[in-house]
């Protein structure tokens, strides 16, 4: 020990001067959102309808979003969930207080859930580029070239709105697109997909969810 | 005999072990493995749907039909509720029976597997014998998991890529969500566990797990109980958000996923879902206990090793219950006799292992009917048990447990045996062409009648004492009921239960005027009772979980007996109960009203017979596994790595395998072809191996012994091959194997300066082989051992008989006779306990006789490892094993199995003209003591770590200066630590 000291001292002396001097350590921290809603002002939420830009043949976008949407607000800020379809003729009514006032049944403490909604559905040739090989056919000779897709586009621009005053409380556009390799792919189906990456976008900072998030801790 | 040897030996060995199939004589594995027997070749063909390919074999139209809607109907119900698209069609490959089902080559089909898919190719393996709601259920089950790899993974074969296995509750449990049905089995497992305060639970790695005995992997019904509890507590929408947050999930510092969806902890979660079970299952708590009945007469486990009672039969004296259980210790299904005095546990009637059958037939649905029979004068129990092809009755003595009867049963899965009272005949039930009736077995003749000739499923029968009806359930719809026969016309068929709920084993009273069943009608199965004259209807129990088999004590009628599930087993249990009466029905003839209800799938299609298609075979080729990439850097500084890549047709019968590996700048090839289509299975290969050893030219001189290293002795051996091996199994146990082959051989020094000294040598014995060798070689292998999953055999015997012979057909081409024989003795004490006996022998002789290496850990342990080397030689091992511990929870975490050994072993050799004779040298510098015999003795420690099995052994050398006289040995040096990994013989 005695004959090692000096040499550890002089490391301990190097470790030191290369310490440097960082003014900040960066840190890794779970932080909440902020949220405009509070929840707790309310106890119904209406799904009074969207303005639907357009929306694939056969489906419903506003039953669609309803049904998906209805049973979060019913689960996770614990409202009661009702649809009461609303005549929308254009997006101004949004910024119209009175019109939503003159809703609200009564004294309830109601949040109108509407906006605007498109679903799209195209399809697109996409450049394989070097293509890989077939895995369950490795024999195959590789092909490049092009492929179909089949690209679907959610648009959603979402009001939510006090019944007691008429004021919106939340106005976000959210726009999710995905591509399928099924050529036949369902668009009730990619509906569920887009709505969900939706869901998660809408209802994190509503529920002031934490987030792992980094920042620098000044050390002066 | 020996010469020193370090660790490229091991390097050698690995590459010798890979040339197993060209080089006959060396052996690569310790246990030669028992056979799959391919009884029948089908026609396979195919038939596309719109969402499936279904491959089969059954010349039945309507079954195809069956097939092809319930796979539709299934994807269809799960495509709307997972909102998922499958973008490929799904291979169904449907076997008619499952028997057939066993024979597949793409699934490894064990007792008990009614399904199975992978993620691969998306494969979905299923088979006809069970009602068809039934085989709707398991489509939706096994398609849920294609499902699921598909959302996790992508497409077909996308899976070959993945590294993220998420725990198995998470497919599991989807794919019974996904089905949208609670089985009666699935509830009761969950209820019991809840009642009784055993609820699995999530660690922080996300897996479920539990510490008590549960009948099957909590994944499942706990699984799905998790996804239920998630759609309540979070929403639908929440399965989804589970499964985004599993297809994100790191390799590394990976989070459990309910934290990643819901972010709750583990800790959290699990005290939220046992809140949730224990809500919905408050309404029970009230209900019966078992343990209010009496006491548990059934295995006790763990008091004794019998978990689970699958069947019982009580004795016509009433004294003893017969219980088809499984027996933990030996994991094994046994049959034993308990006192219905006090539960104890009189006897085993089957213990240890046998051939005579391979396993005994069980079911853990109690509505197909107990297993097990008593014969009406008391001195057999029927079983039926696994017999080759199919399946046997075997008749046994519960007193000496000698089997006194055995008749071949040519039907698939037969169950529920019963004695006609005058104990001529046996009835069972059993599936005929894709239907399940009732059968009686002449006991003189062997010969079996079908009694029911319908299509209808019925199952469960029992015969009353007087000999004049027969009682059994038939599955109409999806629920089950009660029908009674005369016995002597079965097509006479009278309803006795009706309404909601299944309503099956059934037993008559010792009179014949009542019958004893079992209906759920109260969410568990209870115990009831139909009076045959008046309709009346009587409740025995009300119990929390479910009561099954009643059956009225011989001598004192108002006496019950009868399994209960209770805490994670079924276990037998005895009452005087007194029956509420709950209503009074009238019986009426089978569709007599109405038509009987039967069950069709959602969704009708029409087969167009133009689109079936023969199965094209080797047509298309997939690559059957993902490519291990091996690597590994021995002692000595060497690289040692290569690839695989198998691949074959969709149904297994072809198979290719092509491996590269590469040691040193030395690389080998290897290509094969495996075909496993019939029972004769055939497999060319080519290849091209080469390896690097040492030479032991020590051994014909004693003056070089213990001067000379492995580095001064490295040579390589080349072997280029083209051959062809056969296998014709005789039966599970027993084979045939075949192997003409042409090698041609290639050895030689790395080093030249060793290649001058050799050369310069006079004299000496050539043990390099460079030249052709032409051989043909005969095997006779059997293998009836009994496996532990841990330790390794356990009972049985194993051998291996093999001639080789090489054609000296030019010049260049070696010349030589070669046996071997192999022979293994387990003899099995109990509780993994055993003495493990083993012989090798061989000899090789003619012009080039062939050499072999051996020696080292647990040949010949006082040997380093693979350092013997002759023409010809014997070895023999003894050894006890001795478990010590099983599992051990430590403060390192839980370490075991932990098992001794005790060993002897002895060995001798020679070269084709030399003596026989081993050098040892008991101190440096002093001549070596030369030896007959050599071989040792000691003791050791086996465990396992990071799952492989390692050894830790105290070897004292032995030798015997003269053979002839045994006694003569001696021992030498002190005790050596050796350290080993590998298998036990």
């Amino acid at each position: 020990m005695r004959k090692n000291s000096p040499i550890l001292l002089c490391l301990l002396v190097l470790l030191a001067a290369c310490r440097g001097g960082d003014t900040y350590r960066k840190i890794r921290v779970e932080l909440p959102a902020y949220s405009t809603l509070h929840p707790e002002q309310f106890e119904q939420a209406i799904f009074s309808g969207f303005l639907v830009a357009k929306e694939p043949d056969g489906l419903d976008l506003n039953k669609e979003i309803a049904e998906y949407f209805g049973p979060d607000f019913e689960k996770k800020l614990h409202f009661r969930v009702t649809v009461q379809r609303v005549a929308l003729e254009s997006e101004e009514l949004f910024r119209k207080p009175d019109f939503w006032r003159s809703l609200a049944p009564g004294p309830s403490r109601v949040l109108y859930v509407t906006g605007k909604a498109e679903l799209t559905r195209e399809m697109r040739k996409s450049i394989l580029g070097k293509a890989k090989s077939d895995a369950d056919d490795p024999l195959a000779q590789q092909r490049g070239g092009v492929a179909e897709r089949t690209l679907f586009s959610l648009s959603l621009h979402l009001y939510l709105i006090r019944g007691d005053s008429g004021e919106v409380v939340l106005d976000r556009d959210f726009k999710e697109t995905k591509a399928y390799t099924n050529p036949k792919q369902r668009a009730d189906f990619a509906f569920y997909d887009l709505a969900q990456r939706v869901r998660t976008k809408l209802f994190r900072p509503i529920l002031s969810e934490e987030r792992m998030q980094e920042r620098y801790l000044l050390l002066k | 005999m020996t010469l020193r040897a370090r660790s490229s030996a091991r390097l050698a060995l690995l590459l010798i072990l890979v040339s197993a199939t060209a080089a006959q004589e060396f052996m690569f594995y310790p246990y030669y493995g028992k056979n799959k027997v391919i009884y029948e070749t089908f026609r396979w063909k195919s038939y596309p749907t719109e969402h499936f390919r279904i491959y089969f074999y059954t010349e039945e139209p309507r079954t195809l039909k069956n097939v092809a809607e319930v796979a539709e109907s299934a994807y269809q119900k799960l495509s709307e509720a997972l909102k998922h698209q499958l973008a490929d069609p799904v291979p169904l490959i449907f076997y008619t029976t499952y028997t057939d089902f066993e024979l597949s080559n793409v699934f490894d089909i064990s007792e008990g597997v009614l399904g199975v898919s992978e993620p691969l190719l998306h494969r979905i393996g299923i088979h006809g014998d069970m009602p068809l709601d039934e085989l709707q259920r398991l489509v939706e089950h096994e398609l849920a998991h294609v499902f699921e790899f598909d959302i996790l993974w992508g497409s077909q074969s996308a899976a070959l890529y993945a590294l993220n296995i998420p725990p198995l509750w998470l497919f599991e449990g989807l794919s019974e969500y996904a089905t949208q049905d609670w089985s009666a089995w699935s509830t009761m497992i969950v209820r019991d566990a809840v009642l009784n305060d055993r609820i699995p639970e999530m660690t922080e790695s996300g897996d479920l797990t539990t510490r008590f005995p549960m009948p099957r992997d909590p994944s499942y019904d706990f699984g799905h109980a998790i996804y239920d509890f998630i759609e309540a507590r979070y929403g639908k929408n929440a399965v989804k958000d589970l499964w985004q947050s599993i297809k994100g999930s790191p390799l590394i510092r990976r989070i459990t996923p309910v934290k990643k969806a819901f972010n709750i902890k583990p800790h959290d979660f699990n005290h939220e879902f046992q809140k949730y079970l224990r809500e919905k299952n408050r309404k029970f708590l009230l209900r019966e206990n078992p343990a209010d009945y009496s006491i548990a007469l059934g295995p006790k486990f763990p008091l004794n090793p019998y978990y689970f009672t699958f069947s019982h039969a009580v004795s016509p004296s009433g004294d003893l219950v017969a219980a088809l259980t499984y027996n933990v210790t030996d994991f094994d299904v046994d049959l034993v006799l308990v006192s219905t005095e006090d539960g104890s546990i009189i006897k085993n009637i089957t213990p240890g292992f046998t051939t005579e059958y391979e396993y005994i037939v069980y079911e853990y649905d109690p509505s197909l009917g107990s297993d097990i029979a008593w014969s009406p004068d008391g001195d057999t129990i029927a079983f039926i048990a696994r017999d080759g092809r199919k399946y046997s009755l075997y008749l046994i003595d519960p007193v000496r447990g000698g089997i006194v009867g055995k008749y071949k049963i040519g039907h698939d899965r037969p169950s529920a045996p019963r004695f006609f009272p005058d104990g001529r005949a046996v009835m069972f039930t059993a599936f005929t062409q894709g239907t399940h009736d009732i059968f009686e077995l002449d006991l003189q003749s062997g010969e079996i009648v079908n009694l029911t000739r319908d299509d209808y499923f019925e199952k469960a029968p029992a015969i009353s004492p007087d000999g004049l009806s027969v009682v059994y359930s038939i599955r109409l719809d999806n629920t089950d009921k009660l029908f009674l026969s005369p016995l002597a016309d079965l097509s006479q068929k009278t309803q006795l239960t009706f309404g909601p709920g299944n309503t099956t084993c059934p037993s008559f009273s010792t009179d014949s005027r009542r019958v004893y069943y079992v209906g759920d009608v109260r969410e568990a199965f209870n115990i009831y009772s139909v009076e045959l004259a008046s309709g009346e209807i009587k409740r025995y129990t009300d119990v929390w979980t479910g009561n099954f088999f009643p059956s009225a004590h011989p001598s004192d009628p108002g006496t019950l007996f009868f399994s209960s599930f209770n805490k994670g087993s079924y276990q037998v249990f005895t009452a005087r109960l007194e029956g509420t009466v709950e209503d009074r029905v009238t019986f009426a003839g089978l569709g007599s009203a109405q038509p009987p209800r039967r069950f069709r799938p959602a969704l009708t299609l029409d087969i167009e017979d133009k689109k079936i298609e023969p199965y094209p075979g080797i047509n298309k080729l997939y690559v059957a596994r993902r490519p291990p990439i091996d690597v590994v850097v021995s002692s000595d500084g060497s690289l040692y790595g290569g690839a695989a890549l198998a691949f074959g047709d969709l149904l297994g019968d072809h198979n290719f395998l092509v491996m590269i590996y590469q040691a040193r700048g030395l690389r080998s090839y290897y290509l094969s072809y495996l075909n496993q289509k019939r029972r004769l299975q055939f497999m060319p290969t080519v290849f091209e191996f080469t390896m690097f050893y040492y030479p032991p030219y020590a051994y014909i001189d004693p003056l070089l012994y213990d001067r000379l290293t492995y580095q001064d002795a490295i040579a390589y051996r080349k072997i280029t091959s083209a051959n062809i091996e056969a296998y014709y199994p005789l039966n599970r146990y027993y084979r045939l194997e075949g192997n003409l082959g042409f090698y041609r051989y290639e050895e030689n020094f790395f080093d030249p300066y060793s290649l001058n000294q050799q050369s310069s040598r006079p004299a000496g014995y050539n043990y390099f082989w460079n030249g052709n060798v032409l051989s043909f070689s005969l095997a006779f292998v059997g293998e009836t051992t009994h496996f532990s999953p841990y330790y390794g055999p356990r009972a049985g015997h194993t051998f291996r008989f093999s001639l080789a012979q090489a054609f000296p057909v030019a010049q260049g081409f070696f010349s030589n006779t070669t046996v071997r024989a192999d022979l293994r003795k387990y003899l099995y004490l109990g509780g993994d306990a055993l003495v493990a006996l083993r012989l090798e022998g061989w000899a090789s002789r003619g012009r080039d006789p062939y050499v072999s290496y051996y020696g080292g850990n647990n040949q010949v342990r006082s040997a380093y490892f693979y350092n013997i080397v002759c023409t010809e030689g014997w070895f023999a091992n003894a050894e006890l094993r001795l478990p010590l511990i099983n599992v051990a929870s430590t403060i390192i975490g839980t370490i075991g199995p932990i098992r001794a050994v005790l060993f002897f072993d002895i060995t001798r050799a020679k070269f084709n003209g030399y003596p026989g004779k081993f050098y040892l040298s008991p101190e440096p510098l002093r001549p070596p003591v030369v030896l007959d015999a050599i071989g040792s003795y000691g003791w050791g420690v086996q465990l396992f770590l990071l799952g492989l099995p390692i050894h830790i052994e105290w070897v004292k050398k032995l030798g015997w200066p003269d053979i002839s006289d045994p006694f003569s040995l001696q021992t030498y040096g002190q005790f050596e630590t050796k350290f080993w990994i590998g298998l036990d013989f």
